[in-house]
Parts: C-alpha cells; structure tokens; sequence
C-alpha cells in the first residue's frame, strides 16, 4: 500500500495529490500555517495554571477528601407521610380513574392508571357497554399528551404569553363592545368535537350574543359516510322529496361480519371509530375451537395501510381506480346472484365499467396475467354472495360519494336481492 | 559482600512474606467484617423528631401494626401513619405534653413529619411487603422484635444475603395468618419446622431466588 504522503512539500518526481485547494495553489499563506503544529486560533496553555498543575491539585485534594471518609458516611432519608391523609389512598397501590377522551365524533370511553397522582397508562373502560375495553393507538398515545410541554398552560395572544388579568380585561371589552349589537360580526372558528360542555357554553353565548356566528372546519371530511348512509337509506316517506336526510351515520357490527371488503377503508388504523372496529376485527378472527369460523378480509387500497396489512386478499391499485373496482364488483354480484336488475341498478354504473382498464390494471400488478383483477373479483364477489347477510363493504373517506354508497348498498343487501332504493 | 548485609538479614525474606500474608489477611478480614451490611447496618438508630416508642403502643397498649402501617397488606410499601392517626388518641392522651408538639402542629398545619427512614433497600432492589405479609411472613423475621422496641433500629441487615436465605427455605419463618402481626408469638422451633413445611406445601409457597425477583 503506498503511503500516504504528508500533505507539505513534496518531490515533483511522484504524482502530487492534494487535499484543499489552498495547498493545490501553494499558497504562501498555506506554507505559513503548515509550518506552524495548532491552527492559528486553537487556545494553547498560557495559563499560569496550566492543565498538569490543575490535575496535580485536585488529585491532592481528592486524596485528602477520602482520608476523612466524608464520602462513607449513610445519607439520612426521611419518610414524610400524609399530616392528614386523603381517605381511600395506599402509598404504592395505584388508583384507576374512569374518563373519556373526545374526539370529533364521539368520545373514548377510559381507564387511566395513575400513581401519586401521576398518570401512566391509559387502557379503554372494560366496563363500557359499546367499548368493552377497546382503545386505538391514538388513546394509547394520549399519555404521552398530558406530559407535552407544548400543551397550551397559559392564555397566548397573536403567539406572546399574556397574563391573565389582561385577557379576562380583553375579553370582558370584548363582551362589553358585542353586547351592544348583539355579537354581529363576531364569528368563532373551532373543531369539531362532540363534547357537551362546548355545546352548553356555545348555547350560553349564542343565547347572549344571538348574532354570532359558529364555523367548524376540519382538515380532513369523514362527513362522507353520514351522507352516504342518509343518502342509501332515506326516511320512510321521505323517499323523492328535496331532502332524504335521516342524519344516519354508519355504525358496523365488524365482529359479526365473516367476509369484509374494504375498498380504500383503513379501519383498523386512521378511519374514525378505529377502537371499536380494532377490538370487532380481532374478535371475529379469535377461534375457541378447530371449527370456529374466522372472518375474511379483502382489501382494494393504494397505500400500505394496517388494514392492507391484515388483509387476507390484498389488491393494490391507484386510489382513483377504487371506485372502477367498486363497480365491477357490484356489477359482479347482481350477475352472480342472478336477481334480474329491476331498479336500473346496472345501468347506473354503466360509464365505469370497461374491461379495458382492468386489463391495464392487470398488467400493473401481474404482468402477464391480463385476467388477474377481473377473477379478483369474481372470487371476491362469490365470498361475499356465499355469506349474504354477513358481510360487510365498506369504503374510505378518501372516496368520493359514489364509492361509498356502492358500499353501502352492498352491506345493506341490496346487491344480493338486486334492488337499489 | 557480607560487609554489606549483616546476618540477621538472612531471615529477611521469611519475615517479609509472614508479615505480609499477615497483614493481607488482616485487611480481609477487617473488611469481610466492617464494610459488609452486616456490621455497617444492623443497630441504625437514627434519633426520630418525635419519642415515639412501639414499646409503649404496641408493646403495652397492643396496637396492631396496622393501625398506623395501613399499606402492608396491600401495597409494596408499608406507609408510616400520617400525624393525624397519631391525633385520634392524643386528642384526649398527653394533650399538652411537649413531646408531641411537633405532632398537634402537624396536624394542624399540614405540614408533614419528617420520620428519618431507617430500612432503606437500594433503588435496584424490589421489595414488596404485601407478598410476604400475607403468606405468613411475620414483621419479625426482618424488623426484629419491634415490639420491644422504645426507638426503633435496624435488626437484620436486610442484605442480598438475607433475603435469600429466607427464599431458599422460607419453612422456619411462616407463621398462621393470624399471627403475623403479634411479635411476642413463638412456638417450639421442631413443631415451627413441621408446621412451616406443611404452610410451604399447601399454600403453594413460591419463594423464587432467580435475580429478576428483586432486581427487576
Ligand atoms: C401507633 C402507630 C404505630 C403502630 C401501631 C406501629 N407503628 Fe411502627 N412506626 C410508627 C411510626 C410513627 C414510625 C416512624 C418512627 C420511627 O421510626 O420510630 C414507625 C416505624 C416503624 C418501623 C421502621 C420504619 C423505617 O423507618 O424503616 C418499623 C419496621 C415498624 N414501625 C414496624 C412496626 C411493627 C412491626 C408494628 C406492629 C407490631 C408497628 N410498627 C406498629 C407507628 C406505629
Ligand atoms: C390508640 C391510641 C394511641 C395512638 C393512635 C397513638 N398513641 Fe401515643 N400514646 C398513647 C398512650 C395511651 C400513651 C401513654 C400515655 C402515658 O404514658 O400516660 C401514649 C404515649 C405517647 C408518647 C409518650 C411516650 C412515652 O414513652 O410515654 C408519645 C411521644 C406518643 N405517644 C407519640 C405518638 C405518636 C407519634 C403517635 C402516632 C404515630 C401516637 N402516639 C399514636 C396512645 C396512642
Ligand atoms: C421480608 C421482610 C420484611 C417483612 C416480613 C416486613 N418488612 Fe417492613 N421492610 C422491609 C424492607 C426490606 C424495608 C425497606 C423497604 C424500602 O426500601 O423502602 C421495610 C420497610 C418498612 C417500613 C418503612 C416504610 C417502607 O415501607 O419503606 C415500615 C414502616 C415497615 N417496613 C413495617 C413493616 C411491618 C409493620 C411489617 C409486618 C406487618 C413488616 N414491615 C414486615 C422488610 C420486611
Ligand atoms: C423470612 C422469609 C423471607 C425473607 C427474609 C424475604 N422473603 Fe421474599 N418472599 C418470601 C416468601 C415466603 C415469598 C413467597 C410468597 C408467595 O409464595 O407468594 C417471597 C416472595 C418475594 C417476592 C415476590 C416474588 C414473586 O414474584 O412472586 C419478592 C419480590 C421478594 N420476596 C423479595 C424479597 C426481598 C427483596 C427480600 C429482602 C429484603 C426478601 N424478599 C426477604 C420470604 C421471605
Ligand atoms: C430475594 C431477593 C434477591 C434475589 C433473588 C437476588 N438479589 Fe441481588 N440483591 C438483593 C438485595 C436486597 C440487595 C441489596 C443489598 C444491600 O442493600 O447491600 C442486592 C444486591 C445485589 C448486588 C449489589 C451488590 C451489593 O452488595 O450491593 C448485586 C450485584 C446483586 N444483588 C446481584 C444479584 C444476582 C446476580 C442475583 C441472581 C443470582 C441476585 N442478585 C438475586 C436481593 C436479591
């Protein structure tokens, strides 16, 4: 191996090699600051107490520390009970308190386990009727939430802290200016949230200032399938008029179902109720005896999600083409199942049927096997015929209208008896 | 050469290495005995702000540990009573005696009683007193007679090797439940042998010496 040569002067007779472009040019500045052995600016000791002073010091003094033992002495603890203790408490026995964590729709029934009024984990209410003890990651997660140094402890105005006194002075000017007109021009943007004490408090203002004006927003619209189940199941009477609305919002037995097809719906991670379709999803596979049923699951999604992951059929296509594949299967049920098509159901799905994109589809995933999605689907849809009644579609809210009211239609049924509402 | 070296030097060598197997041994067994828990440990007797005497309250009133270490049979930690337990009988006992001032001004005030702990196992060791408590580990085997006691101080050494002499054959201290927590109890040592072998037996005791018992 041929030695590294010292980056200084060098004879011309070897290649030369250099490692700055200070030394490629030669520079005399670079010549000066070779010669010395520290960069320029590196502190050397001109300290009257230089470092081997220094060491020598203190391992004198270390030495003459331990020849009087001080360090060997037993620290004394103490023990500072209660002077008056709460009632019901046992020092190291840790106390379970039942709560719940709102989130946009509904509210998380919980257990938090604390310890000296710490708390530490945080489990579902196994003594809840719906829950049974189930929580998603998000509850798991949220202890970590009441430690969060960024949680909001003091009021902030246009992002500086502000004391208190000053804003309660704020907000009584405020109130003091609104009352006058009745709150108009007074608007307040907030999160949806399904807790009754915001509810209350927003009534007591909306009661004082008549003329103000409430705006929800969220980032993301799960409102997708509250419009679709009102949509796939009007009230009765209500059928043809203006407006069908019934303020359904989809609910789903997932642990009774036996052949679940998720088109683009990640309920096992991201979808709303997460926790209790977790907690159905498991049930629905755990078998006590050999010949236990266990559940079936075909995922259609474009991201790796938990519940493409779980799937037992997993087929992955862009996110635009969900809804194609929604239609072949439906159109692939009322085929099978035979019921002639008395509503016009087929026609309706008609421009997104063409056996040309699932060719192409085909050739993504298979190459070579143009016939692959279309038997996918057939399959599929012979899984969810042979367990008519136990079968659940759902789709994802990152699917348009259409997609989900195609789900709809078929956890309702009415793609098996071939009739749609 | 035997100008330089005089003739007692002969035995020199012999001197030196008696001498320092001596003084080897002598530093052994100074620290064998002087730096283990045993001797640095046992009869700890830190003076507490208040004269309080189990003598007196347990001794000759009969007081069950319990009354004031609430959490021993359920917790890993016995508790030591708060000044207001110490209030419901010396509201009316030695309401004015000057010895529990400090206690009549806790009580008052809120402000705690700073006890000086006196069994104290390192951070790295689990210990649990409800475990022992109701399997028929009587406080005596690791306090000692506290019921004896004016002040209390550090009995046993409650060392590694303590702890498992007991888990190794926990038979000679198991007592029937109802006699944990009388101290004066005691009982012929070959009927405690057999008794203690049948307790370790029908109770399914599991005293278990792998280290992530205590050091978890
Ligand atoms: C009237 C209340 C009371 C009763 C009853 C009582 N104790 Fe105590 N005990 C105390 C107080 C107060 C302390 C702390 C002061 C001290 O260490 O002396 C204490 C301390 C102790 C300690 C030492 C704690 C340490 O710091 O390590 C032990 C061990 C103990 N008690 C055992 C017992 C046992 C065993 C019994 C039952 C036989 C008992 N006690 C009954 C009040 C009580
Ligand atoms: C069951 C009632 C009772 C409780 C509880 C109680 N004591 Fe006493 N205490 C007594 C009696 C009775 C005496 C003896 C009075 C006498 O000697 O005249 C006494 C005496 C004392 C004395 C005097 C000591 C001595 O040697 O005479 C002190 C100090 C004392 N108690 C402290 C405490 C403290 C501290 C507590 C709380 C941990 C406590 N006591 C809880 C009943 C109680
Ligand atoms: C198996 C041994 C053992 C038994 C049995 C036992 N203790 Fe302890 N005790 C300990 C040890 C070890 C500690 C030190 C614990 C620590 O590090 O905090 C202790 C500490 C204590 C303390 C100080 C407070 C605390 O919990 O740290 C009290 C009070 C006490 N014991 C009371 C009792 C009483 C009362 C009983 C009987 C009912 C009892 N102990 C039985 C081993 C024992
Ligand atoms: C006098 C006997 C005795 C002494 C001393 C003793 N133990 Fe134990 N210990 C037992 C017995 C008996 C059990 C088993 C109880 C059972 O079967 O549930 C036990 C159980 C335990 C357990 C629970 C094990 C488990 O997971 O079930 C722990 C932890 C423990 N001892 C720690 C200690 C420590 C630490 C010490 C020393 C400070 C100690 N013990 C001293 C008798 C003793
Ligand atoms: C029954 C309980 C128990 C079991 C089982 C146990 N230990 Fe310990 N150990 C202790 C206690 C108590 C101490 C603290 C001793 C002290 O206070 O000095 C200790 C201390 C130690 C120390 C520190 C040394 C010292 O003296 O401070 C080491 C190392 C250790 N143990 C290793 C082990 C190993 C290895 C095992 C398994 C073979 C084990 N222990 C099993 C109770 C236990």
């Amino acid at each position: 191996m041929k030695p590294i040569p010292p980056p200084g002067a060098e004879t011309q007779t070897v290649r030369r090699y250099w490692r700055s472009l200070d030394q490629l040019a030669d520079s005399p500045d670079f010549r000066r600051w070779m010669e010395r052995e520290f960069p320029a600016h590196a502190s050397e000791m001109t300290d009257t107490i230089t470092r081997r002073h220094f060491v020598k010091i203190m391992s004198a003094s270390f030495l003459l520390a331990g020849v009087g033992l001080t360090g060997c002495r037993r620290p004394v603890t103490n023990i500072f009970p209660f002077a008056n203790a709460p009632e019901d408490y046992t020092h190291g026995v840790p106390r379970f308190y039942a709560t719940s964590m709102p989130i946009r729709n509904r509210a998380v029934p919980l257990l938090v386990k604390t310890t000296d009024g710490r708390p530490i984990k945080i489990e579902g209410n196994p003594l809840h009727p719906q829950s049974r003890g189930a929580t998603d990651h998000f509850a798991q997660a949220s202890v970590l939430d009441l430690y969060d140094p960024d949680r909001a402890q003091r009021f902030t105005r246009s992002g500086n802290d502000a004391a208190p006194a000053e804003v309660y002075d704020f907000l009584r000017q405020l109130s003091d200016r609104l009352s006058t007109t009745g709150g108009k021009g007074f608007c307040v943007l907030m999160g949806q949230s399904s807790s009754p004490s915001r509810l209350r408090l927003q009534q007591l203002i909306s009661r004082k200032f008549p003329r103000a004006r409430w705006f929800v927003y969220e980032p993301v619209d799960f409102g997708v399938h509250w419009r679709a189940a009102t949509l796939t199941h009007p009230r009765v009477g209500s059928v043809g008029s203006e407006r069908p609305e019934t303020g359904l919002s989809p609910s789903y037995s997932i642990d009774k179902a036996r052949v679940i097809v998720s088109l683009d719906h990640d309920f096992l991670g991201l979808e709303e109720d997460s926790y209790l379709h977790i907690r159905g999803f498991a049930q629905g596979r755990r078998l006590a005896g050999p010949s236990d049923p266990m559940n079936r699951l075909y995922a259609v999604e474009s991201l790796l999600t938990l519940t493409g992951a779980n799937a037992d059929h997993r087929l992955r296509v862009p996110s635009s083409c969900i809804q194609l594949i929604a239609a072949h299967l439906a159109e692939e049920v009322m085929r099978q199942s035979g019921i002639p098509d008395s509503a016009g159901f087929r026609a309706g799905l008609e421009p997104l049927l063409s056996d040309q994109s699932l060719r192409v589809l085909s050739e993504r995933t298979k190459p070579g096997e143009p016939a692959w999605t279309s038997r996918w689907i057939t399959e599929c849809a012979l899984d969810l015929l042979s367990h008519r009644g136990e079968s659940l579609v759902l789709a994802g809210h990152r699917q348009p209208l259409a997609v989900h009211v195609m789900a709809q239609c078929g956890s309702g049924k009415r793609w098996q008896n071939g009739s749609m509402a | 050469m035997s100008d330089f070296f005089p003739k007692w030097a002969n035995r020199l060598p012999r001197q030196i290495a008696v001498g320092g197997i001596l003084a080897a041994s002598l530093v052994t067994a100074g620290i064998w005995y002087y730096f283990t828990p045993k001797y640095t440990r046992v009869g700890y007797q830190p003076i507490q702000p208040v004269p309080y005497s189990h003598a007196v309250h347990v001794g000759q009133l009969g007081l069950d540990c319990r009354y004031c270490h609430t959490g021993v049979e359920r917790s890993w930690y016995a508790n030591v009573p708060s000044s207001s337990v110490c209030m419901n009988c010396h509201k009316q006992v030695l309401p004015n005696d000057p010895r529990l001032e400090l206690v009549r001004n806790s009580a008052k005030s809120g402000e705690p009683i700073g006890w000086v702990q006196i069994h104290l196992t390192p951070d790295f060791v689990y210990f649990n007193h409800a475990v022992h408590v109701n399997r028929g580990v009587s406080c005596v085997s690791c306090h000692g007679q506290i019921n004896e006691l004016t002040e209390v101080r550090e009995e046993k050494s409650l060392a590694m090797f303590f702890c498992l002499e007991c888990h190794r054959n926990p038979a000679p201290n198991l007592r029937p439940l109802n006699q944990v927590y009388n101290l004066a109890w005691s009982i012929d040592p070959q009927m405690q042998q057999d008794m203690g072998t049948r307790f370790v037996h029908d109770w399914k005791i599991n005293s278990p010496q792998y280290c992530s018992t205590c050091h978890r």
